[in-house]
């Protein structure tokens, strides 16, 4: 019998990140996740400085999610400010933010989960024998990067996307060429569906589940919204985020763990579309179909599957943003000057691991007094707590050798933001 | 010294060198490959060089792959030695101590670049190199310790003797 299984250097942080279960007469006795996030972190790098200066800082916590980080940030301070922003600025952000999420779930899906669903250790084996496939997963991902280099600049960390608008504007062309790349990548999205859904997705980490994600009162499917919804029924303004995202500190993590009227809550993909898949169209809806996604709600390995759904949404949905940004004509807008004043702002938004929430506040000349950034993978925390304990329960008679892996794949179905933090290389002379 | 060395490189239309910067500017040491890069965006580059901030993800790489005859990696490297040390690796000599390692969400640098190199046949006969700073624990900040500050001068003269 197990008496403690750890899972180590999840994370690279010295001294933080892992996993630890312990175990005591048969019965899962406490099962710790540790990472390196959560506002403490991410507030002293901003207080003291100017408004504009945020967006371009702390959208550094993560390359992956850097436009979802700016635009949100961009967001909060507007709100902070009152500004409104026009329609076609929210379209190119739009555009930047699916980008994020094309590339984010390309790059989990083909580099973590597809491994782990063949049984391969790493997607260097698995692209040992399936360069093909795993070269569609790169090339997906590129197409995210794509998207972000034509509307932020740069294929990660934007540096058009400013207050009120854009530095640089895309050109007609630029977008049409988008839109054939968007072509082919629909294709690549489709053949993934064909390739998830001919996976077997096992079902030892099922229990039931609280989802919340943003909503809103647009028609179709969404990663932008000013309410937030959750499996319960309730709904809050996103102005009351600290309502859900009840921040519990546990002595284990250094990050703060969120819980909702004291139950452990999921965000991301599976949330959003356990929330508002009805609300999803096209070739994503049948998709979703396809996945069987309704009929898995409490197992979040589907979660991989939904992320599977949202690549095909998330390609459908950058086509119709561009043919409506070329219907109207790209016009030459210039982003206000902005008057500073004290406030405070929150902004919010589905970033491909869930809910992301920024909140600022200002003294009367613009610099940062307060910050609050709540990651999905934060308020993830307890959630994947709970579904370790409940994997080990399940799986307690199998051989360590093989709960490891189980449990590890548990963790990466939430797809948390946590090595993306820390990578470095480790060489070993012999 | 720098111009001297620049000087002396001709550009040539047929060759491709990637300079490509690795590492979170909010960790500290951990960015000290994007502080490098910093400064050589500072530095008149002949036209066949193409300096890249990956930030975290190296991966992003695969967007430029436009048949390069070198990419030097420069990365946040720990090998053992003092903080700030400078190392240069070839390709061959990269290896982890767990090589079937995951983490859980992101390919380290050493797994993004076999990736790569396995996938794109336009890498198949490209020089890779990293250069490794030795970093100081990693703590939340944007700047870099005393140590690997004061490497950025010798790591960028590795990197444009590299480049000519």
């Amino acid at each position: 019998m197990h008496k403690s299984i750890v899972i180590d250097h999840i994370c690279r942080v010295e001294g933080h990140g892992g996993i630890t279960v312990n175990i005591k007469d048969g019965k899962v006795s406490e099962v710790n996740m540790d990472i390196f996030e959560g506002s403490r972190f991410f507030e002293p790098l901003v207080v003291g400085r100017a408004y504009d200066e945020v967006a371009p800082i702390l959208m550094r916590i993560c390359a992956i999610c850097s436009a979802a980080h700016t635009v949100v940030s961009l967001m909060a301070v507007e709100n902070a400010f009152g500004i409104k922003v026009g329609s076609q600025t929210r379209l190119l952000r739009e555009l930047l933010v699916q980008g994020g999420n094309i590339e984010s779930h390309a790059l989990h899906l083909f580099c973590l989960v597809i491994p782990d669903l063949l049984d391969y250790p790493s997607v260097i084996a698995l692209a040992s024998d399936h360069p093909q496939e795993v070269k569609m997963g790169l090339e997906l991902k590129k197409l995210g990067n794509a998207i972000q280099e034509t509307i932020g600049g740069r294929a990660i960390h934007p540096v058009n996307a400013v207050i009120d608008g854009f530095g640089k504007l895309p050109t007609r062309e630029q977008l049409l060429d988008l839109k054939e790349q968007l072509r082919r990548g629909l294709e690549r999205s489709l053949a993934t569906v064909d390739l998830i859904s001919s996976l077997q997705i096992p079902d030892f980490c099922t229990s039931p589940n609280v989802y919340a994600a943003l909503s809103s009162d647009e028609p179709g499917y969404s990663l932008f919204g000013d309410k937030i919804a959750l499996s319960t029924g309730d709904t809050k303004d996103i102005n009351v985020y600290k309502e859900v995202c009840r921040e519990k500190v546990v002595a284990h993590s250094y990050a703060k763990q969120s819980w909702f009227k004291n139950k452990p809550f999921a965000v991301g993909a599976l949330a959003r579309i356990a929330l508002d898949g009805e609300k999803l169209s096209g070739e994503a809806k049948k998709a979703k179909e396809r996945l069987s996604l309704s009929s898995h709600p409490d197992n979040m390995l589907y979660n991989n599957a939904a992320q599977t759904v949202e690549l095909v949404y998330s390609i459908e949905r950058s086509m119709e943003i561009i043919d409506e940004l070329v219907a109207v004509g790209i016009k030459q807008e210039k982003p206000m000057e902005v008057k500073a004043k004290a406030g405070t702002g929150t902004g919010a938004i589905e970033a491909p691991r869930g809910t992301l929430y920024h909140s600022y506040s200002f003294d009367k000349t613009g610099k940062l007094t307060e910050a609050d950034v709540i990651t999905p993978t934060a308020q993830n925390l307890a959630n994947i707590e709970k579904d370790l304990r409940v994997s080990v329960e399940n799986l307690i008679d199998k051989p360590k050798k093989s709960l490891t892996p189980k449990l590890e794949m548990v963790v990466r179905a939430y797809d948390p933001c946590i090595s993306c933090a820390v990578h470095l290389v480790e060489v070993n002379f012999e | 010294m720098t111009s001297a060395l620049l000087k002396e490189k001709a550009d040539s239309s047929d060759r491709t060198i990637m300079v490509v910067g690795v590492g979170n500017r909010l960790l500290g040491d951990e960015g000290v490959g994007l502080h490098i890069i910093d400064n050589l965006f500072q530095i008149p580059m002949p036209s066949y060089v193409k300096i890249i901030d990956c930030g975290c993800d190296l991966l992003t790489l695969c967007s430029y792959l436009n048949k390069p005859q070198k990419i030097i990696v420069i990365d946040a490297v720990r090998a053992g030695g003092k903080p700030g040390e400078v190392y240069r690796f070839d390709y061959n000599e990269l290896g982890t101590t767990r090589p079937e390692m995951r983490s859980a969400h992101q390919l380290g640098t050493v797994d993004a670049l076999r990736l790569l190199k396995q996938v794109y046949p336009a890498l198949t006969n490209c020089e890779i190199i990293v250069i490794g700073i030795e970093p100081n624990p990693i703590e939340l900040g944007t700047d870099l310790s005393k140590e690997d500050g004061e490497s950025i001068a010798d790591a960028t003269m590795l990197i444009l003797e590299e480049i000519s």
